[in-house]
């Protein structure tokens, strides 16, 4: 037989790990990367500012929360399921950090509080749908609005506001010139790539995702792993709930409504398949990092919100054609 | 080898003359030739990988030879056009049938090409109805065109797919292992609607690893070897003997391999009155360590059902397990597995394999825990080595234990999820139809790999609806039928045509319980 490079598989075997990494880029596997790329650099050719340090820094910071979110929600998209209550989660977190604020407690136990919060509701709605074998989409359709509504009738409509001035430095502060919020990203991404590469967790996540019915013939059940990413989710939303306060030194009830839509955009941008146990938290780092890029070019060029919208929407269709032709090619 | 005989090629309703095919650097094909004569059955065997499934498809129209002509009618044609002039002529029936199951038998047959009446949007029920009736009646199969698909059994949901081919006047059609899923009667009873066929001038491709149905079955056979075709015979005068040696290279003696088995070993799992609410219906045994205990039974007799509820999934199920003198509580997988239970499933595919996921992977999800160091991470270096001596183990050939899975062979495939299994150091092992859709080389080689298996300690229950296997595999056979199990064979007492008797007369007589 012949010496076999399979390329096309994604895994070629010969050559060093970069040309590798350029091979995977360059077939796709890693979604839209090179094209946002390209963007990104017409982007840099208008407007050169467009890559200064200041402009880097405050892309990053403002790609944080999309970051953290997306570590969520790549794990769950990754076992054949979606989470589309991380806005709400972040929201409900966020609110129930600043109340804490104003209740008197550190910026770290407010934080512990919109963490815990966050996992509880993700846990709860997790282990609802692993119990009861219901989809998660539909389980978390439902829920944005049950934890969107809550949050409202609890607050009656009302945020949060008048924090102390020091609460701010979770959000707006820097550590070693980098913005708290992107050192909050990079240490989720890493949590993220350790627990999806190298445990076993990780694998059965892999596993489920690829072929639900094989899983459970390995130990795997449903219960476990739903319960398991959606309250995994909830734990990112939660972190961004904080870290949303802590910027905006409020707490605010009518945020996060369009970061589920961005955050699965990101991490399919990146290359991981929606049906499950394709992809991983590398290509959605670049996914977010390219999104966030261009939804800053576009705001330079005073693109409007709302077209920003229609813009994602068409990217996440245009990946999941290109993922069409990928996987036909691959027959 | 007999050579074919030279014939008008005008006359040939399919051809493909000296095509060439491959993937990514990989030669599937190698300057093969073939024809489809009228009224013909060509069997069409060989070894997974010595591209069956590429011919095929080429045959279709679903491939481009990379060189070669393909032919029909003497004329040449262009790969493109060939699927649309295909379209009339010829229907392939592949091993997991194409129907609808909430559809009934009528609309399957006419799915896509529904008779219509006045300004054709309304289904004309009534032609569709009677025009069903007549292809059933001519084939002679008794099901009414209303009835549910779903509801059919396997052999039943074939006609189906016949009759769907008969309806719309097909010449010719792909059989992709038509017989895998059928009773020794289905069996016949296919032959004969295969005869029915050809007398009224249709034209089978029939790929079988069945190498006896095969004979029995086909006009001529054409065995392919590593891609390149390496004899086109007539039927009659070949044997199993042969077909195999041209297969695989070299003989395979059946009646030689036989398990001998050990005496005085300790039992090592007890099932008393198994049930569970699909399907099985009271099923006591035991097990001794280092055993190899074969089920044997149609499909629905409940060897499947019976070895879920061991392993923990069959639903409803009552009854008491005992593994090593400790009995199981409500067994779950959880429990299954604790208590070192193993199942290897029937369909690798949908239950078996994660075919996207590296082949390293594959091998190590049950047993991944004796690969984590103090932090709880896999260390791959320990992964990498167990790999490596399961590979080598089970003669699992892989270019790379990095690649998907998918990419490697059926029997190979299969030897992965063993590998799995073995990595765990399972107490008790169940294999349901190890060898499905397996070559003749690498069942052998499954086989020869159970009973090694079996004789480093571990107790084996495989299920098989192939007799033949599990001659050469076990020491005991449960003959099951209806959830029930029905005799008892020691296979040290009789010879293989034997056994197939008394089994046969075992099924045909129920109320002549053995043991």
């Amino acid at each position: 037989m012949g010496e076999v490079t399979n390329v096309e598989l994604g895994v070629a075997t010969t050559g060093s790990k970069l040309i590798r990494l350029i091979k995977r880029i360059g077939t796709g596997e890693f979604g839209l990367v090179f094209i946002l790329f390209a963007v990104n650099l017409v982007f840099f050719i208008l407007n050169p500012a467009f890559l200064s340090q200041e402009n880097l820094i405050n892309t990053l910071r403002s790609t944080a929360i999309l970051g953290i979110i997306s570590c969520g929600m790549v794990v769950v998209i990754l076992t054949g399921n979606i989470d589309l209550s991380v806005g709400s989660i972040a929201a409900f977190a966020g609110v129930a950090t600043a109340l804490a604020v104003k209740q008197g407690a550190s910026d770290i136990l407010a934080a512990c509080v919109g963490i815990i919060v966050g996992t509880v509701i993700g846990f709860f709605f997790g282990l609802t749908s692993g119990l009861f074998k219901l989809p998660t989409l539909l389980v978390t359709l439902g829920s944005q609005y049950i934890v969107r509504g809550a949050l409202y009738q609890i607050r009656d409509g009302h945020p949060v506001t008048d924090l102390r001035a020091s609460f701010s430095f979770i959000g707006n502060g820097y550590f070693l010139n980098v913005p708290i919020p992107v050192f909050i990203m990079a240490i989720m991404f890493i949590i993220t790539w350790v627990v999806l590469s190298k445990t076993v967790i990780g694998r059965k996540i892999y596993a489920f995702g690829t072929n639900q019915q094989a899983a459970r013939y390995c130990g795997i059940t449903q219960t476990s792993i739903k319960t398991l990413v959606l309250t995994f989710s909830g734990f990112c939303s939660g972190i961004a709930g904080v870290v949303f306060s802590s910027r905006l030194m409020s707490g605010q009830l009518n945020i996060a409504t369009d970061i589920n839509l961005q955050s699965i955009a990101a991490v399919v941008i990146g290359g991981t398949s929606l049906a499950g146990g394709k992809g991983g938290i590398v290509g959605t780092i670049i996914g977010v990092i390219m999104f966030g890029f261009l939804r800053n070019g576009l705001n330079v060029v005073r693109v409007s919100a709302y077209w920003q919208m229609v813009l994602t929407g068409a990217i996440i269709i245009g990946v999941l054609i290109l993922n069409h032709y990928r996987e036909s090619k691959e027959e | 080898m007999s050579e074919e005989v030279a014939i008008d090629s005008r006359l040939n309703l399919l051809e493909v003359s000296n095509v060439s095919k491959s993937f990514s650097g990989v030669q599937a094909l190698k300057g093969v030739s073939f024809d489809l004569k009228p009224s013909e059955v060509h069997g069409l065997v060989g070894e997974n990988g010595a591209g069956k499934s590429t011919l095929i498809n080429i045959l279709a129209g679903n491939l481009r030879p990379d060189t070669g002509e393909i032919i029909m009618h003497g004329k040449p044609v262009d790969y493109r056009r060939l699927k649309g002039i295909l379209a009339k002529e010829l229907s392939v029936i592949y091993q997991d049938l194409s129907l609808c199951p909430d559809l009934s038998v009528a609309e399957n047959i006419f799915l896509g090409a529904m008779p219509t009446k006045g300004s054709a949007l309304f289904i004309d029920n009534r032609a569709m109805l009677e025009n069903t009736n007549q292809v059933l009646t001519e084939l002679g199969v008794p099901l009414r065109p209303d009835d549910l698909v779903g509801r059919l059994s396997a052999s039943e949901k074939q006609l189906v797919e016949i009759a769907r081919a008969m309806c719309f006047q097909k010449k010719i059609l792909f059989m992709d292992e038509p017989t895998s899923a059928l009773s020794k009667k289905e069996i016949l009873k296919l032959e004969e609607m295969m005869d029915h066929l050809r007398a009224r001038g249709v034209s089978i491709v029939f790929i079988s690893h069945k190498l006896d149905e095969v004979m029995d079955i086909c006009n001529r056979i054409t065995v392919l070897k590593d891609g390149e075709r390496v004899a086109c015979m007539d039927a009659k005068g070949s044997s199993i003997a042969q077909l195999s040696r041209l297969m695989v290279g070299r003989i395979i003696d059946e009646e030689k391999i036989k398990r001998v088995s050990k005496n005085m070993r300790e039992t090592i799992m007890r099932l008393e009155d198994i049930r569970s609410t699909d399907r099985v219906q009271g099923v006591s045994l035991e097990l001794k360590r280092g055993e190899i205990l074969g089920l044997y039974g149609f499909v629905g007799a409940g060897k499947t059902e019976l070895m879920e509820a061991v392993f923990g999934m069959g639903k409803g199920y009552t009854g008491k397990i005992t593994v090593e003198g400790r009995e199981i509580g409500k067994s779950n997988v959880k429990k299954a597995l604790a208590n070192g239970i193993g199942l290897v499933t029937e369909d690798r595919k949908k239950s078996g394999i994660f075919s996207i996921r590296p082949i390293f992977e594959n091998m190590t999800y049950i047993a991944i825990r004796k690969l984590l160091n103090i932090m709880g991470f896999v260390e791959k270096k320990k992964e990498r080595a167990m790999v490596d001596e399961l590979a080598k183990k089970l003669h699992i050939k892989m270019p790379a234990p990095s690649n998907e899975v998918r990419s490697l062979s059926g029997g190979n495939q299969q030897k992965v999820l063993i590998a799995r299994w073995l990595a765990a150091n399972p107490k008790i092992l169940m294999l349901d139809e190890p060898t499905v859709g397996i070559d003749v080389g690498s069942k052998y080689e499954i086989y020869k790999l159970v009973s090694e298996l079996a004789d480093s300690g571990i107790g084996i229950i495989c299920a098989s609806s192939e007799l033949k296997e599990l001659y050469h595999l076990a020491e005991r056979i449960l003959v099951m039928s209806k959830g029930k199990v029905i005799k008892e064979f020691r296979i040290e007492e009789y010879s293989m045509s034997q056994l197939l008797e008394s089994v046969s007369s075992a099924l045909e007589n129920p109320a002549d319980k053995g043991n």
